[in-house]
């Protein structure tokens, strides 16, 4: 069920609460497991043959996990690393049949030029998100980190609907406490308050923003054929948008979803286009992959303890493996490669610049506005191979990024100019193709827009930053009239992007990040 | 009470009233012409986004006006074909235009299916495009008869996106704007699309533009589509069983039906020959005649072709930059204008002419001399412009590229 869908919102939301919250005034627990059962029919109305396959994920897990702590509290290492090594395998092994089964068998085909493939396998929705987080639960277990071992709210935090399909990705120390707290399950009109604004401007930045900007960046990257220059960066940036708005749009409705019912999840989105460097990018956008990636990859791959040239290599394969998981294809594994290189080059530039004596802290104005815009168009550049279905179709974007065709107006323009412009224009190279303008004009409208919009907005987190929308939120005071309170002229202005978003529903398209 | 709960209240009413006032302004607009309560001029009586939702609008309006003549087809026949013409007969009138652009035939047939439940028209004018019938000689489709009994459900659905969605309010506004300009697009209430929007781009860019712009797409479409009008076994395309259909459902109500081929512009005919799909067009034309043919004497049914060199298709492009000279039967390579549409029309339906006779009704006996003069007709006109081959060979050559 998709939660920009008409059926979800006006039937599975408000019958999931209304149950939750009456259960819960008798028993907490039936309150809890009456919200992991309303997970997975979320998730199987999407398809319920992988329901099975979800339960017997959180079952073996949460038994590897309880047998692992009985191992730990006892001292019993070897046992202990064993059995961890045994059901991290067993979920990488499940992970990769159904997302990277038939990738490796092409490779290992054009190896040995015997190509074979084990058919089509549906890769069910969420697997990665779900497989990440248990991971995680193992590692904290091994670790000696988790304290709570409740099966049904184990249950609740694997299946637990605001997060489940596309994250944010959750550690089992910030979500069972809150299963735990007696708060969770009374209802707070509060928190029914802060939970649907958030919510719906999340719903808004999909169904208004993303999928309007959505049409002005397909064309591009399903034909890219030889884009000239404007024609390139229109489509690149269009689509820069919209996985942005995409991307920020699902994280808020899962965040304000969850609040209604009390719980916060951790924050996943804190307006990466305003990153100076792509260090901090990585702070911004899906901030909780980033996390599991550092914690669980990056530092037991050695991190920084083993000397530079070891630091690097494990940033670059730490980011290539970050590129897999978003998919089974090249395209993905260069994009991880690629910011791979970034963070190596940004790393490096630090060092050096820390071995000239500069202040790190202390940035001019107009160097943070370099260094801002630089980061932009090096992340656009990585979105053109994540994007792209093929490395040709990436390069010939990229070709045309560089002004390697030519640029180009459209035609219909040309008759809204006057002759001196026009001819200005024909004499720096610029070129009048046929065809209507009418996409050019929305596409660089929506540019144009949007720009602003990610570049210096604040984002909705800090909107409602006083009512401390999610963990580990950095608050910071935003300008009062922009500060979110349950005011009327809020109200107002709340039901304006509700309405909009909910007139926007008939167009209900997935989320980008499914299919990871 | 608590200032949250407050907030939630006036949340709720302050969404509910802009809903409201989004329906209501939706249902006085009315920018598919659904409900037509309100006729303003100024307001809302050019109808400029009705093609954005063209399915809903005109099977609305079949409902409505139990047309007796219908023109089924693609975006060809809706510019082309208009049902005020004086050449439709006194019987077939009122006749509406059923044609929806991008339409296969397939999806014509379903359009008829669905007309049917509505109204019993005496006369249906149904284009035919080739295009429509080219597959991969590899595939091996069939058609689907179109379900006679529809589901109400998606249609209740549509009628309601019509009134609370955002494109909706979107058309509203463009409509209410579209009211005062000089060339805005629309559909006639009887379907028919004047394309008043292309008198605007041809003043603007001129003629040239708007064939060019064609001619490039065609070329990239005919040179990278199939090439034939047979899929695996040698068996017909299933477009072919959808004109079966069409046949079948109008012999059970006694409709006369008049086929017609398109007459395409001497440009698409070469760029045919060009990108090596003659063969393919002639063999689509003898499979015509065949299914045709054996629907005679069952009922009124006839296969008329205006295509052809004539001096209709062979309208000579302006050169670029001219703004002034006026085309009389084309917009462009792809879209005749009504003008030559009320000729096929009269010639068809046996009406009133002013001009000469033309077109002619295939029928078996004759296909193989119509398909040899078409043959010489072409290669003459290869040989009389060359500049225009040439032209179009390097598009086609540059379509190849890309």
């Amino acid at each position: 069920m998709l939660f920009n869908s008409v059926e979800f919102i006006f039937g599975f939301l408000p019958v999931t609460a209304l149950v939750f919250f009456g259960l819960a005034r008798w028993s907490h627990a039936a309150a809890a497991a009456w919200l992991a059962f309303a997970s997975l029919f979320f998730y199987g109305w999407w398809n319920w043959a992988y329901v099975p396959l979800l339960v017997a994920s959180a079952a073996f897990n949460y038994v590897c996990g309880v047998q692992l702590a009985r191992l730990v509290r006892e001292n019993r290492t070897r046992a202990a690393g064993a059995l961890f090594a045994l059901s991290i395998t067993a979920n990488l092994l499940l992970l990769g049949y159904y997302k990277y089964a038939n990738f490796f068998l092409g490779i290992w085909g054009s190896f040995t030029g015997h190509p074979s493939d084990i058919g089509q396998i549906i890769l069910p929705l969420g697997i990665s998100f779900f497989t990440f987080t248990q991971i995680a639960f193992l590692a904290d277990v091994h670790r000696g980190y988790a304290r709570e071992y409740n099966p049904i709210h184990y249950g609740l935090f694997v299946t637990y609907f605001p997060h489940l399909i596309a994250g944010p990705i959750l550690h089992h120390k910030e979500m069972m406490p809150q299963f735990q707290e007696a708060r969770t399950y009374r209802l707070n009109v509060e928190d029914v308050a802060v939970g649907l604004t958030i919510f719906f401007i999340g719903l808004f930045k999909k169904t208004v923003i993303a999928d309007g900007v959505a049409p002005y960046a397909s064309p591009l990257f399903l034909h890219p054929g030889t884009p000239d220059l404007l024609a390139a960066w229109g489509g690149a940036l269009a689509y820069t948008f919209q996985l942005y708005f995409d991307f920020s749009g699902y994280s808020d409705m899962a965040i304000g979803l969850s609040r209604v019912f009390g719980v916060k999840l951790p924050l996943n989105f804190d307006s990466p286009y305003k990153a100076d460097n792509i260090i901090d990018f990585w702070r911004r956008w899906h901030m909780t992959l980033s996390r599991f990636l550092r914690d669980y990859l990056y530092i037991s791959l050695g991190g920084n303890r083993k000397g530079t040239a070891r630091r690097y290599l494990n940033l670059f394969v730490t980011m290539l493996l970050g590129g897999l998981w978003h998919g089974a294809g090249w395209t993905f594994v260069l994009w991880g490669g690629l910011h791979g290189l970034y963070l190596i080059v940004n790393h490096g530039f630090r060092a050096v610049r820390e071995r000239l004596g500069h202040d790190l802290n202390r940035t001019s104005p107009h160097g943070r506005a370099l260094a801002r815009v630089t980061t932009f168009v090096a992340v656009v550049v990585g979105w053109v191979f994540f994007r792209a279905t093929s490395l040709d179709d990436a390069l010939a974007i990229l070709r045309g990024m560089a002004g390697l065709n030519g640029v180009s107006l459209p035609a219909a323009l040309a008759t809204y100019m006057g002759p001196s412009m026009r001819a200005v224009l024909e004499h720096s190279g610029v070129a009048f193709a046929l065809g209507g303008g009418a996409h050019f004009v929305f596409q660089y409208s929506w540019i144009i827009a949007l720009l602003p919009l990610v570049m210096l907005a604040p984002n909705t987190q800090e909107i409602l930053g006083r009512f401390q929308p999610a963990l580990n939120f950095r608050y910071a005071q935003v300008p009062t009239r922009l500060a979110w309170r349950p005011s009327a002229a809020w109200a107002a202005l709340v039901a304006a992007v509700t309405a909009c978003g909910l007139l926007s529903l008939t167009r209900a398209s997935e989320f980008l990040y499914y299919q990871f | 009470m608590p200032a949250p709960a407050r907030y939630l209240w006036a949340w709720f009413a302050s969404t509910m009233a802009l809903l409201g006032a989004v329906v209501a302004i939706n249902l006085v607009v009315d920018p598919y012409g659904l409900f037509r309560i309100v006729d303003v001029a100024g307001l809302n009586r050019v109808k400029s986004q009705a093609s954005e939702r063209g399915p809903l609008f005109k099977h609305a309006g079949v409902e409505r006006t139990h047309p007796s003549g219908l023109v089924l087809g693609n975006s060809r026949a809706e510019i082309g074909f208009d049902p005020e013409s004086p050449a439709w007969p006194a019987w077939s009138r009122p006749a509406f235009n059923l044609a929806l652009p991008g339409a296969g035939i397939s999806a014509v047939a379903g359009d008829f299916a669905k007309a049917l439940h509505a109204t019993t028209p005496r006369l249906v004018i149904v284009g035919l495009d080739f295009l429509d019938f080219r597959v991969d000689p590899s595939s091996d489709d069939t058609f689907r008869a179109p379900a006679m009994s529809a589901d109400p459900l998606p249609e209740m659905r549509e009628r309601a996106s019509a009134l609370l969605t955002m494109s909706a309010l979107i058309d509203s506004l463009a409509t209410v704007r579209a009211q005062h300009e000089p060339y805005p697009t629309s559909l006639t209430e009887a379907g028919f699309n004047p394309k008043r929007d292309y008198i605007g781009v041809a003043r603007r860019q001129g003629y040239f533009a708007l064939f060019r712009q064609r001619d490039q797409e065609n070329a990239a479409t005919y040179l990278r589509g199939p090439k034939s009008v047979f899929q695996a076994g040698g068996r017909p395309a299933p477009g072919f069983d959808a004109v079966d259909n069409i046949i079948a459902l109008a012999r059970a109500r006694r409709i006369t039906v008049r086929f017609v081929i398109y007459p395409y512009h001497v440009h698409t005919l070469t760029l045919f020959h060009l990108t090596g799909l003659w063969p393919a067009y002639e063999d689509w034309k003898r499979e015509l005649v065949r299914r045709i043919d054996a629907a005679q004497g069952t009922m009124d049914v006839e296969l008329w072709d205006f295509t052809g060199f004539s001096p209709y298709a062979d309208e000579r492009v302006p050169r670029p930059g001219d703004t002034r000279t006026e085309l009389r039967w084309y917009w462009e390579a792809g879209h005749f204008k009504r003008a030559l549409g009320d000729l096929l029309l009269a010639n068809m339906l046996d009406a009133q002419l002013d001009g000469e006779r033309w077109g002619r009704r295939l029928a078996g006996r004759d296909v193989e001399e119509h398909l040899l003069e078409q043959r010489v007709a072409r290669d003459d006109y290869e040989r009389r412009h060359p500049e225009d081959v040439a032209d179009l060979k390097a598009l086609v050559a540059a379509a190849a590229r890309r």
